[in-house]
């Protein structure tokens, strides 16, 4: 364990970030562990939920699925459109619960490296673990406000819409929900996530509590705000082929099997969970060391 | 050893899982298997001329394949229609019947789907363009299986079709006698209050489709003095749109309307007769 002496290069330029994060995969990829870890909860998540129809899953999933949803739901090909839906809150759930702590143990992962220290994958679980509950409180925050959103400004443009507006700003309901909603909501995520990046190498590396690690955090943010916003911007870049694949699964499942709306959840999980979180994790951490060690 | 214990218990669990996996259910697979041969057959239906007979029978074996699979099953009901259906679409009436016919060998037993079934065949029949064979199903559908729910709409459908076909007003008139003489025959075999209600309902939804307003509000004049309690405002609401849209008849509308009103303040009803009564 942690045998790699790892030079971290305090990164200087918007996009110079990305060669000592490369660098840091490369020669050390066991800082992937916490994410692999995730996407293999997510994983089970999804068989779980796609099992809702079967025995014995179903003695838990099926009187829900069947209040909230309605019977039809239990059967093929229904649950396949449900699936999504239900991932997706599972999602939540489970980026909240082990997220957090997945994310931290990342965070202090590579501070480890950067400080030489040996990295005992069990000690920077405990070292985490203590700090649990602000992790979750964070997680809880940036969920719901992505949440909110990613709602919000399609409910309301759906409230004008039907108030019988044809046209907003000069402009139809084709702009508004087909261009305009998905760059919104892109930009939002990003400037969300990066807005709280900070909060979690706060709490784990300078062992801050909640309240204190959320405003120095935004300081942070705001004081690094392109080199940030570049870090978080650049990586989900990735993830917008599986947003255009997500939008069109009805399409996929015509075109192939129902089934193929799993796979597609799948690859939303690697590029998602292992990938792109990944590299933003590793990223900002790496700016936040900086800057800290400029301070 | 502890440690070899825990991977062994995440080994089995994990083994366990995959092995309840294939629990899957015999209906879940048959709803897959039904799907996946409803798509295929989507192809045929889209173009049924360009099929060539290997893909026909390819879809056909789908389907034959399923009846085997899960026979005295639902899904095998809905094959054995299916693979008639295709037939249908390839213009190939005769085999189209022969496989419908399948469908009606236990018709003490299964009432509803010999009527179905039987439904089906005059469908053949009608797309042949031979009508009389097509009624004559029907016909017998409707003596055979007399409280089935595809015999409570035949004499409707007959009404429809002389209607569509542009018939002439005496055969209209002679579908309306027809399914009034069957409706009233079986209202008098029906030993269920709701029974004559839903008869004379139909009694009256002939004579709308007949277009023969005068009768269909007499009707309904009926509905309400012999069944008091099932919905009489609904039924009142169903004179004034007759009055309104039909007989042009604003005053007579309004009246049943006033009635409603008086009669019925609590009724679910009370917003749309508000309603028309400022529209009138």
């Amino acid at each position: 364990m942690g045998k790699f002496k790892i030079k971290i290069v305090i990164p200087k330029g918007l996009f110079a970030i990305w060669k000592p994060v490369t660098s840091l995969l490369m020669s050390e990829p066991r800082v992937l562990i916490p994410f692999c870890l995730l996407a293999v909860i997510e994983i089970f998540a999804l068989w779980f939920l796609s099992c809702s129809p079967h025995f014995p899953i179903n003695v838990i999933m099926a009187p829900p699925i069947k209040s909230i949803w309605g019977p039809t739901y239990l059967h093929y090909p229904y649950i396949y459109e449900l699936l999504p839906r239900m991932f997706y809150y599972a999602k939540i759930v489970i980026g909240v619960m082990i997220g957090a702590l997945t994310s931290g143990m990342a965070v202090l992962m590579v501070y480890y490296y950067k400080k030489s220290r040996r990295i005992d994958l069990k000690e920077i679980f405990f070292a985490v673990l203590k700090r649990y509950v602000s992790l979750f409180i964070l997680a809880i925050i940036l969920f719901t406000c992505v949440h909110f959103v990613m709602k919000e400004p399609s409910v309301l443009l759906l409230k004008y819409f039907f108030a019988k507006h044809a046209k907003l700003l000069f402009l139809g309901p084709k702009f508004w929900f087909g261009i305009f909603l998905p760059v919104l909501q892109f930009v939002m995520a990003v400037v969300l996530q990066a807005l709280f990046v900070y909060a979690i190498p706060y709490i784990v590396i300078k062992e801050k509590k909640f309240i204190p690690a959320l405003v120095l955090g935004v300081g942070l943010f705001f004081k690094k705000f392109l080199k940030t916003f570049v870090a978080v911007l650049v990586p989900m870049f990735l993830y917008i082929p599986v947003t255009i694949i997500r939008a069109n699964m009805s399409l996929i499942a015509g075109m192939f099997n129902p089934e193929a709306i799993v796979v597609v959840l799948l690859i939303g999980i690697v590029v998602g969970t292992v990938i792109v979180d990944a590299l933003v994790t590793l990223a900002t951490t790496l700016i936040f060391i900086g800057a800290i060690d400029e301070a | 050893m502890k440690r070899r214990i825990s991977y062994l218990l995440v080994f089995v669990f994990a083994f366990a899982l995959l092995v309840l996996q294939g629990c899957e259910s015999k209906s879940f697979r048959a709803e897959r298997e039904m799907w996946r041969a409803h798509k295929a057959a989507q192809a045929v239906y889209k173009n049924p001329k360009g099929t060539p007979p290997f893909q026909l029978a390819a879809v056909q074996e789908q389907y034959r394949k399923i009846i085997k699979k899960y026979s005295e099953s639902l899904f095998a009901i809905q094959s054995q229609f299916s693979i008639g259906h295709l037939y249908l679409v390839m213009g190939d009436f005769q085999k189209a019947r022969d496989e419908y016919r399948k469908l009606t060998l236990d018709c003490t037993k299964k009432g509803n789907l010999c009527a179905e079934a039987f439904f089906a065949i005059g469908n053949s029949y009608e797309l042949e363009g031979k009508w009389d064979d097509a009624l004559s199903q029907y016909r017998m559908i409707m003596q055979s299986f007399p409280f089935s729910a595809k015999s409570l709409d035949l004499p409707l459908y007959i009404i429809r079709h002389y209607r569509q076909a542009k018939q002439t007003d005496s055969k209209i008139k002679g579908a309306v006698d027809e399914a009034v003489a069957y409706y009233t025959g079986l209202k008098s075999k029906s030993e269920t209050e709701k029974g004559g209600y839903i008869l004379q309902s139909l009694i009256t939804r002939s004579y709308l489709e007949g277009q023969q307003y005068e009768d269909a509000l007499a009707s309904l004049d009926k509905v309400m003095r012999d069944y008091p309690k099932y919905n009489p405002e609904q039924a009142l609401w169903i004179k004034t749109l007759i009055y309104a849209n039909r007989l042009k008849d604003k005053v007579k509308a309004k009246e049943v309307l006033q009635t409603i009103v008086r009669d019925y303040p609590q009724s679910k009803l009370a917003k749309s007769v508000e309603a028309l009564l400022k529209k009138l």
